[in-house]
């Protein structure tokens, strides 16, 4: 029971909004979360942004305050650099998501009839998800080896052969693949879920009114997944955004696979810059992502449909 | 079902946690034992310290040594972040960590060791610093060239190159001989997806090159009186490149750990790699005929004497850990001449002193071989592949992105970008070789 | 239920007339699809088999000779149980934290039990926009004495990005009748045992979606305890896998085996509860 409105009038400022309920305690209960927003979020966002102003670099004795210079750097003597990671990481997102969508897509239609067996298909393709990136990057390393891989045997086949992963015009789009074989069948659990919240009523209906199978697909299922689609191309896109693991385990950033993220990660870790510069990095990329993510929020979420 | 799964569960935990306790095995010692923690990249040499384990132990029971050793790709950044944490106590090192402070400020300070003695002048002077010396060297590796010897006689070829055009003329041959260049046969194996491993091919050639026409030309190159522009340098990538158009289809693409093993099936001709990879080949197959010869980069037969060599690798201690006395233990068993012959029995390097003796054939043949003039080798010249610009400038070579003189020039110009940077180990190296210059 | 009765009532029908063209297709691309899928593994599983000669001369081939020693050889280094228990005690703890601590927010939150509630929901979920760095992460972890400590790695997995889970906790949450804890608490039920024992058991469907996200995102992780546990006897499975590809490069058949021997247990159990998973993340994406 919510106050009446008298009673709100009358007291001047009221924490409680049930009178069953003590409102002291609901907000204990939303503690831990803003504790943990506040340590895990809060704190390194300021002390990013702290760092970015000065050239840190493990030791805050000898900081200084170096104003935008960390800024300036970006355009001018890291430049070559950054943008070729952006482009790469560009080049390599625009080759996975959409793939990623059709191939989960087609995946969770061809599971979604009711078969025998279909739930042991369902499993074998979300199965790369439990083995770990670590496993699968090794399983891609001797699929794509120039020797005892079978593609390098079937080209070899033809009297080519090619170096793979070690070739810089292809190594990315290889990785792609391996991100798209390892990714779809997650992706088909949420298109899967859509697909069975769709009633039934609305193919049969279509059916008797002579639609045939692929009307069926561009005309119901399509604008029905709608809310799928949404929640898969978000996630698709912040992992490729964010994407460095692959990368690390197969070439290690050689051979023209730099991502961004990867790059952020590489020089964190190998410490080849001051932590005010790394620090900047990231705070460019993160208004990069966000930018990206709030515009697709907002050409999307409109476009929702509403049932 | 849920049961079956939650039964299992407990099961592995509870095996697991008896798994775990019995471990603590032992021999008949009752003291309180302490943790060494060390961390190496020699994966090759797996074998051995198992062995040493066993045997520092049973001397010193009061030590726990926990070692783990990981490939030369991943090594600096896990050594790294050990040694932020603190745990490690025992890490290998190389005379190229000198150049970075991350691990220049923590390692220990061992010339009061009773360990130098009879050591290579050259060894000595790679692992000082200053005044004082922090790694203790455990072996020397060259850049050679490991030939097939049943296909060369196959091919043909009755006598080794001793001249660049010889060396071209044989790869030819074996071209022809092979039928042409696939994954699986070729003049030359070569494993670059790490890309790390381009190095030592492009030091090997360097060393008939540069070294043969001008000895001091690190030190000039230290001294700023040439820079990586010089015709030499240009030389040097125009050979890489030719020797590298006889490389394996997919040489870039494959992993430097397959190329020891692929080698020793005897499908390919040669292997320029770092003396290294003898164990491997041993391993992989014991009865494989191999071969070395002087990597003939000079046109001048008289000028490829030179076998480049260098400090492969040591341990350092950790400063500040607290554990420094048992690390010192460490190292004075392992520097022990009876421990060290036995590491080079084992894991075929290069010996540190004139006590030890190569006992493989191959290996006395690189270390031991009074035919040759030993110099160092180029990445210990002068250091100039701590930031890797090297690597990525040579194999854009290789892969065709960039023509030669591209390559060197951007070669020259990283390479003035970091002269600053490196301006105090510059300094050091000069007073170290060259004393009676400074 | 219904709708799957009817399916498979339909489903009996179409299988009396003949397969249509679709059908063949549907089945060619299911069994293109499982080869895609199944291959590599094969590939794995052969090559674990071999001797190291026998990879080297005949790296496609199936198995001549079984070695059996390859699994023995690799066992001791692995030091799988260890490892595995570390990697299920972590899960299970950033799990139950990342599951119960969004609940007690997005439980106050949603039924707006406290003025001002509506603000603190708008802060949580704008925290899903703050940047970060790995380098700030790093040093803010080590002096909260995180660092080098599977507390302090539960700690940073479990209480890592609760935005998304409160957000879709709260939407679930809204659709439960409030009758049941209105009239709970007017009869003095404690508030937070009311929220364990009532709300969580209506909440199974989101909670095991978190679950299996928090499962797989920990178990993938071998980056974090590379970077946060340096000590080996924290080491979980993946890191573990991670380490021992680097000192065993050199023997692919060895490594194999190693990959076999990590992935069979999960393999197992997923195949056991894969329903319960799939399920649980079906409904919560549905409701979500």
């Amino acid at each position: 029971m919510a106050l009446s409105g008298e009673d709100k009038k009358r007291r001047k400022f009221s924490f409680r909004t049930y009178p069953s309920v003590n409102p002291w305690l609901a907000f204990l209960g939303t503690v831990p979360v803003l504790v943990s927003i506040i340590v895990f979020g809060v704190l390194p966002a300021s002390l990013t942004i702290v760092m970015s102003f000065t050239d840190y670099d493990g030791n805050w004795a000898t900081a200084d305050f170096v104003g935008l210079k960390n800024y300036f750097n970006f355009f001018t003597v890291l430049k070559t650099d950054v943008f070729s990671y952006l482009w790469t990481t560009l080049k390599y997102a625009l080759f996975t998501i959409l793939p990623l969508q059709i191939l989960a897509v087609s995946a969770a239609l061809l599971v979604n009839k009711n078969f025998f067996g279909r739930s042991f298909f369902r499993s074998l393709f979300f199965m790369p998800n439990i083995l770990g990136s670590t496993v699968i990057a090794l399983v891609w390393k001797m699929m794509f080896d120039p020797i005892s891989g079978p593609f390098a045997q079937m080209l070899a086949s033809f009297g080519k052969n090619s170096a793979f992963f070690g070739d810089p015009d292809i190594s990315l789009w290889l990785i792609s693949i391996v991100t798209l074989w390892s990714g779809f069948g997650f992706h088909m659990t949420i298109y899967l879920a859509g697909l069975q919240g769709i009633s039934r009523e609305y193919y049969e209906a279509a059916e008797i009114d002579g639609a045939n199978g692929w009307n069926r697909f561009v005309y119901i299922t399509v604008p029905l997944l709608r809310q799928s689609v949404t929640i898969c191309l978000w996630m698709a896109i912040s992992g490729t955004l964010g994407m460095s693991d692959m990368v690390l385990l197969i070439t290690s950033g050689n051979y023209n696979t730099k991502t961004f993220a990867f790059f952020l990660y590489d020089i964190t870790i190998k410490g080849s810059m001051n932590a005010g510069q790394i620090a900047t990095l990231n705070l460019y990329y993160f208004v990069l992502t966000t930018t990206i993510m709030l515009t697709y929020n907002h050409f999307f979420r409109k476009k929702e449909v509403e049932l | 079902m849920k049961k079956i799964v939650t039964l299992l569960i407990c099961c592995l935990t509870c095996f697991s946690l008896l798994l775990t306790s019995c471990k603590k095995e032992k021999n008949g010692y009752d003291g309180p034992v302490t943790e060494l923690k060390v961390l190496n990249f020699r994966v090759e040499d797996k074998d051995f310290y198992k062995w040493f384990e066993k045997e520092f132990e049973k001397e010193n029971p009061d030590i726990d040594i926990i070692y783990e050793s990981v490939d030369t790709t991943n090594y600096s950044t896990l050594l790294q972040s050990r040694l932020t944490a603190g745990e490690v106590d025992v890490f290998g090192s190389q005379p190229t960590f000198f150049t970075s402070e991350t691990y220049t400020s923590r390692m220990e300070d061992l010339s009061d060791l009773d360990i130098w003695d009879g050591m290579y002048d050259f060894v000595l002077k790679e692992c000082t610093s200053g005044e004082n010396k922090y790694i203790a060297p455990t072996n020397v590796v060259n850049g050679v060239v490991f030939y097939n010897k049943k296909l060369f006689a196959d091919a043909g070829i009755t006598s080794l190159p001793t001249t660049w055009n010889e060396f071209v003329q044989v790869c030819e041959t074996l071209k022809t001989h092979l039928g042409g260049i696939s994954a699986d046969k070729a003049p030359i194996i070569n494993g670059l997806l790490d890309s790390w491993p381009i190095n030592i091919l492009v030091d090997t050639v360097e060393a008939n090159i540069v070294r043969a026409e001008n000895p001091d030309w690190f030190y000039d190159l230290a001294t700023g009186e040439t820079d990586m522009s010089d015709p030499l340098v240009t030389e040097v990538m125009t050979k890489v490149k030719k020797i590298s158009e006889y490389f394996e289809t997919g040489a870039t693409g494959m992993q430097y750990s397959l190329v020891s093993g692929r080698f020793a099936t005897g499908k390919y001709g040669m292997m320029i790699d770092g003396s290294w990879q003898l164990s491997q080949i041993r391993a992989a197959e014991p009865d494989f005929e191999v071969g070395t010869f002087i990597l003939p980069t000079n046109n001048v037969a008289a000028k490829n004497v030179n076998m480049c060599y260098k400090t492969g690798g040591g341990f350092s201690v950790v400063k500040g850990t607290g554990n420094e006395a048992n690390s010192k233990r460490f190292i004075e068993f392992h520097m022990r001449d009876d421990v060290m012959q036995k590491y080079s029995d084992m894991c075929k390097m290069g010996p540190v002193k004139d006590a030890i003796h190569s006992t493989d054939p191959l290996a006395k043949e690189f270390y031991s071989n009074s035919a040759y003039t030993y110099v160092t080798l180029a990445e210990n010249s002068f250091v100039r592949g701590m930031p890797g610009y090297l690597t990525t400038e040579v194999v854009n070579l290789i892969t065709g992105r960039t023509s030669v003189d591209d390559a060197v020039s951007n070669i020259a110009k990283t390479h003035n970008n970091y002269s600053t940077v490196w301006a105090a180990y510059v300094a050091d190296w000069i007073r170290l070789n060259y004393p009676d210059r400074v | 239920m219904e709708i799957v009765k009817r399916g498979r009532a339909v489903t009996k029908k179409r299988n009396r007339r003949k397969m249509t063209a679709g059908d063949i297709f549907s089945l060619a691309m299911l069994i293109v699809f499982s080869a895609m899928m199944l291959y590599p593994l094969l590939l794995i599983v052969n090559i674990a088999l071999k001797s190291y000669k026998e990879f080297l001369l005949e790296p496609l081939k199936i198995v001549q000779k079984i070695r059996w020693e390859n699994f023995s050889e690799v066992w001791e280094d692995l030091d799988v149980f260890h490892r595995v228990w570390n990697t299920i005690y972590m899960a299970a703890g950033a799990c139950l934290l990342g599951a119960v601590i969004p609940m007690l927010a997005a439980f106050p939150i949603s039924r707006n039990h406290f003025r001002g509630a509506g603000k603190v929901y708008m802060f949580i979920l704008s925290s899903m926009f703050f940047p970060g760095s790995l380098v700030a992460s790093i040093t803010i972890a080590k002096a909260l004495h995180l660092y080098n400590s599977p507390i302090g790695m539960i700690i940073m997995w479990g209480a890592g990005g609760p935005a998304m889970n409160v957000f879709m906790m709260v939407g679930f949450i809204k659709s439960l009748p409030r009758d049941l804890d209105d009239a709970a608490f007017i009869d003095g039920c404690s508030y937070f045992r009311y929220i364990i024992q009532m709300a969580l058991p209506l909440l199974l469907p989101i909670v095991s979606t978190i679950i299996v996200f928090k499962a797989v995102g920990v178990w993938n992780d071998f980056l974090s305890p590379l970077i946060y546990l340096p000590n080996a006897k924290y080491r979980t499975i993946s890191t573990g896998l991670y380490m021992f590809m680097g000192s065993y490069t050199n023997e692919w058949p060895l490594l194999a085996c190693a990959i076999m021997i990590i992935a069979s247990p999960m393999v197992v159990l997923y195949i056991f509860m894969q329903r319960y998973i799939i399920e649980g993340m079906t409904a919560g994406a549905l409701k979500g």
